[in-house]
């Protein structure tokens, strides 16, 4: 697919296109460049690459008309020209300058997938060697994002570590390959290989403690990293939750639950901590913050949040505490918010709509109600829309939008085959990023699907095992009623006198999200696990 | 704190059971908040500026500068200068025996004024409440105690989020205090030992910035002498006096515990 | 006042309470405990009075509201003084001026008056929600609001005797209905979903136009006073709501 929509740019590019009178010369069109009249030097351009005898000559404008664009903001345009003259290999005079051009074109384009695979299938180490060390970096970075996206993590892990240190992506490339190192513990862990899971979550705890450490710990220099480094304040709260999960995943719950603490409140990763940290206290049998945390996450303040799991955590604490109707109230909720959504998630995606089809829910604000996309679930479609991916594909739209309108509008370009030639290249990249954007609903939906069917299956095993456990009550002679067996714990202790406590009777001040606490009844018998 | 836990409990089972608002009798939910205004081990210095009321002859004007130490979330021990007057200030003197009395010569008395209700019966009805009745503090000094169990936070129409210490506040010190005589001299008519009880609330704005309002009864002994009359010996009048005064004052706060951070890159 | 200018009143308090409900479209409070939208409140309220120049008051009033949302309502009530009279202040100035004033019997002093019954209604503005914790043991959430109204009450005041001081309260002049306008604030603490304590300080006001007598030399003429006549009450409540 990706290949294809280049692919498309370059055939309309490589069309015969009939050169206009008067033809201009290269240095005309250099001159204009130079001059800033990127408009007029882009048409020069045009007409020397397509009329000049001097292969040189037209090599040159061809780099050089990529470059007018992206200076006019035309960057799928621009693409189409940097790619031209990075696939001729090389033997193309501009071809390294042409693959900086494409990350430049992907930077301003927010494309993480396109332009990194076009530039993976034409690397050339040996050639790319001689190329500006910081482009060369960002280069790996961005093929190195792409391999982790294909899971290929040892490839991935290679051009990461090929980025230079004082590159401003070297930040992101340490945090890429931490993160590859959680999800090798995973799968080490999966593989129950324990000694490999270990050693991995152990590597990605060092590689996050080194991007916090870029910060120095200490303000002046983390605002000197702040100025050096690509978005590296958000890489070091993504640190924060990541250390939290490489704990986890070591089993130092402990420590996992600092961390989780640390992400900031009503922050963008605040929901996955919330969900997270309730696992943490789950698993170190703190119970009552476990459903403290879970308390906060389905407040009204996080609406109808797409946390299916959630629910089965809260249901397989309530089992743990032998809360057996709670447990079992939870259950239901998950059935009848979660487990109905499963049929009408499979209909629309089996039922053979184009991509195209599908892109209408991220790309239209308002959807008709005879559009298939209306039946998504609202859950599900928040849970979608909240994807960063959805706003790069919008910031593509948008851009593309607005560069037909410019090439249009563009009046020393009126009635020229450059005008034509580039509003096709817009118009095909539109067509295409519609179907991208389908694919990729089409694939969270199903995605979603499988993921509450998987829930829904745990769902089943809970219950199962609560009916046991509610016969070994009757046969003990003692009440299913829970507030007949046993004692509600008593308050929480108030850490110290820096802290208020309030009794939670129903009412969300926004204040207080994320410090709820639970106390439950013991009803567990002495002799319940 | 805890020396609060007994009469607070007293008052739990005086007050309506908060059970009854409970989700599921199995399960009890807290909140356990870290303050955001945490004012332990803060000191505080505040500007104050306010007027007595309910007073029905004297109408004081008045301005305070307060210093406190927060010994903990409940607890503050405060020095206050209060002054309607300027200090050692007095203008000429009137020869004469008994009490000092002052030609009104200079405006060093700026917040000491009588209200329309003592014109009106000096005046109109021509009557004279006693001199007692007449006495004003000129200017306090003394250390308070301020406890402050309750701690409130709001929001105003549903929208923006307000935090307040409420308190009570008892104290002592020493207080020059006067009053004018009907020919508009003033008469110096002592210092003496003033208790004073109140409360009040302080409204955060930011951590090291707060807001007060104060209503503070200051008790005095408003002791006349009036001179010999012809061949007569003269008397003395003595008074217990209130004056309640009404503050607005604004507060600095500094030194406690380091604000919660509760995520930081440094 | 007339009815134009209440309306106009009323119509900005319900526009501002409007208003505010589309400003909270991120509310600090959901799921409020305490809402008191369309809801009815009946009240009995002990009061007594503070700030006191020449009289005293403690008075007891039952009353309705009803509030239209969480912000605004309406409160109608009727109540007696059944303490009512001059303080002791007075009598101990009229004391020492005996002689001065002879033959004079309507005492040249405003806020002379106190009220018997009195009858009124108003708006309730009620902007800020909260709640109140106490050492870490006791929550209460509160409202804090503010009313204003008119009515009318029936004022009286003392004249003064022959016999001076003695009988300085022994004719009591009955002074009239009057229009009377009050306005205040205060805390309404929510004990139960139904049940709340107000805590409120109030000034009650009628415009007094009072034809006493003063002593010009030794003869007794009339002096017209004017001014408003006051009386601050603290009010604690207990409301009913439903």
């Amino acid at each position: 697919m990706k290949t294809a929509i280049l692919s498309a740019s370059l055939m309309l590019l490589s069309s015969a296109a009939l050169a206009q009178a008067p033809a201009a010369s290269i240095t005309q069109a250099v001159e204009s460049y130079n001059a800033g009249s990127f408009q007029r030097a882009a048409l020069q351009f045009y007409e020397v690459k397509q009329t000049d005898g001097n292969a040189a000559n037209r090599a040159q404008a061809e780099y050089y008309l990529g470059q007018s664009l992206f200076r006019l903001g035309m960057y799928q345009s621009a693409l189409a020209y940097f790619n031209a003259a990075f696939v001729a290999g090389p033997a193309h005079p501009y071809y390294l300058k042409g693959a900086e051009g494409l990350i430049k074109v992907a930077e301003a384009l927010r494309d993480d997938t396109l332009i990194p695979s076009q530039i993976n299938k034409y690397y050339n180490a040996q050639e790319f060697a001689a190329m500006d060390p910081m482009a060369l970096s960002r280069i790996n970075f961005y093929v190195g994002l792409l391999l982790y996206r294909q899971e290929k993590y040892g490839e991935s892990m290679a051009f990461l570590g090929a980025v230079d240190e004082s590159s401003p992506v070297f930040a992101k490339a340490l945090f890429l390959q931490g993160v590859i190192h959680i999800r090798l513990g995973v799968r080490a862990a999966a593989a129950r290989d324990e000694a490999g899971s270990q050693r991995e979550y152990e590597q990605a705890i060092a590689l996050f403690e080194r991007i916090i450490d870029l910060s120095g710990r200490e303000k002046q220099k983390a605002l000197a990293a702040i100025a050096r480094y690509d978005n590296i304040v958000r890489i070091w709260q993504l640190c924060t939750l990541n250390l939290a999960r490489a704990y986890y995943g070591k089993g130092d719950y402990q420590k996992a639950v600092q961390f989780y603490e640390r992400i900031p409140r009503f922050s963008q990763d605040w929901a996955d901590a919330l969900f997270e940290v309730g696992w943490a206290h789950f698993m170190r049998k703190d119970f009552g913050k476990a459903l403290g945390a879970l308390h906060t996450l389905h407040s009204p303040h996080f609406g109808e949040m797409f946390v299916p799991e959630s629910w089965i955590l809260k249901a397989t604490i309530y089992f743990h505490v032998c809360l057996y109707e709670e447990a079992e109230e939870n259950l239901k909720f998950f059935e009848d918010t979660y487990a109905k959504m499963i049929p009408v998630l499979r209909e629309l995606t089996e039922k053979g709509l184009p991509n195209e089809a599908f892109s209408n829910l991220l790309l239209k604000d308002k959807l008709d109600e005879a559009d298939p996309m209306a039946k998504v679930p609202a859950m599900v479609r928040r849970y979608i829309l909240e994807n960063p991916r959805v706003e790069n594909f919008r910031h593509f739209l948008r851009s593309l939008d607005g560069e037909g309108r410019a090439i249009a509008e563009t009046s020393e370009w009126k009635g020229s085959r450059l005008a034509e030639e580039l509003a096709g290249i817009v118009t095909v990249q539109r067509n295409l990023l519609e179907k991208t954007a389908g694919g990729f609903v089409k694939a969270n939906l199903l995605s979603a699907a499988q993921t509450i069917q998987g829930f829904s299956n745990h769902a089943k095993l809970i219950a199962l095992e609560i009916t046991p456990a509610k016969r070994e009550l009757v046969k003990a002679g003692v009440s299913i009623k829970a507030e007949e067996r046993g004692r509600l714990a008593p308050r929480p202790r108030v850490v110290d006198e820096t802290y208020n406590y309030w009794p939670f009777r129903g009412e969300y001040w926004e204040d207080e999200l994320g410090y709820y606490e639970y106390t439950v009844r013991q009803a567990c018998l002495k002799t319940e696990k | 704190m805890k020396t609060t836990r007994i009469p607070v409990a007293i008052l739990c089972a005086l007050w309506l059971p908060a059970a009854a608002y409970a989700q599921s009798v199995n399960e009890r939910v807290h909140v356990l908040q870290k303050r955001d205004y945490s004012v332990k081990g803060k000191f505080e210095i505040g500007l104050f500026g306010g007027l007595t009321v309910g007073d029905v002859f004297t109408q004081q004007f008045a301005h305070t500068l307060t210093f406190d130490y927060h010994v903990n979330e409940a607890l503050a021990i405060e020095a206050l200068w209060m002054s309607s007057k300027l200090p050692f200030a007095n203008g000429t003197r009137i020869a004469g025996s008994g009490q000092a009395e002052y030609k009104d010569d200079k405006n060093f008395r700026w917040g000491e004024t009588y209200t329309g209700a003592y014109d009106q019966v000096k005046s109109d009805a021509q009557l004279s409440p006693s001199n007692a009745d007449l006495v004003m503090l000129s200017n306090y000094i003394g250390v308070a105690v301020q406890f402050s169990p309750i701690y409130g936070k709001w929001s105003l129409f549903n929208w923006g989020l307000g935090h307040a210490d409420i308190y009570l506040t008892a104290g002592g010190g020493v207080a020059t205090t006067d009053y004018r005589k009907a020919n508009g001299n003033w008469v110096d008519t002592g210092t003496y030992f003033v208790g004073s009880f109140g409360g009040g609330f302080r409204i955060f704005l930011a951590r090291w910035l707060a807001l007060r309002l104060d209503l503070r009864d200051y008790t005095f002994a408003a002791r006349v002498e009036v001179p010999a009359q012809g061949g007569g010996g003269g008397t003395v009048e003595t008074k217990i006096r209130n004056s309640l005064y009404l503050m607005f004052g604004v507060c600095l706060l500094f030194g406690g515990e380091a604000p919660v951070e509760i995520w930081s890159p440094y | 006042m007339g009815v134009r200018k209440i309306l106009l009143i009323v119509g900005s308090c319900l526009a501002l309470s409007a208003a505010a409900q589309a400003v909270a479209a991120e509310p600090i409070v959901r799921n409020q405990l305490f809402g008191l939208g369309g809801r009815f409140e009946a009240s009995l309220t002990p009061a007594f009075s503070v700030f006191d120049k020449y009289t005293r008051h403690m008075t007891i009033s039952a009353g309705l509201g009803y509030f239209f949302n969480d912000y605004i309502g309406l409160e109608f009530e009727g109540g007696y003084a059944v303490l009512h009279g001059d303080r002791s202040l007075l009598k101990e100035i009229v004391s020492t001026a005996v002689d001065t004033l002879q033959g004079i019997k309507k005492l040249p002093l405003s806020d002379l008056k106190y009220m018997t019954w009195f009858v009124q209604g108003g708006l309730v503005l009620c902007p800020l929600y909260g709640k109140l914790e106490l050492s870490s043991e006791l929550a209460v959430s509160f409202h804090l609001y503010f009313v204003g109204g008119a009515g009318v009450a029936d004022w009286r005041y003392h004249q003064l005797g022959d016999a001076l001081p003695d009988d300085f309260e022994r004719i009591e002049v009955d002074y009239g209905v009057k229009p009377t306008f009050y306005f205040g604030g205060g805390l309404r603490f929510h004990i139960a979903r139904a049940w709340s304590l107000r805590l409120e300080i109030r000034d009650e006001f009628f415009y007094d136009k009072y034809e006493a007598e003063h002593k010009v030399a030794t003869t007794v003429e009339p002096k017209t006073i004017t001014d408003f006549n006051h009386v601050t009450l603290v009010r604690l409540s207990m409301g009913w709501s439903f």
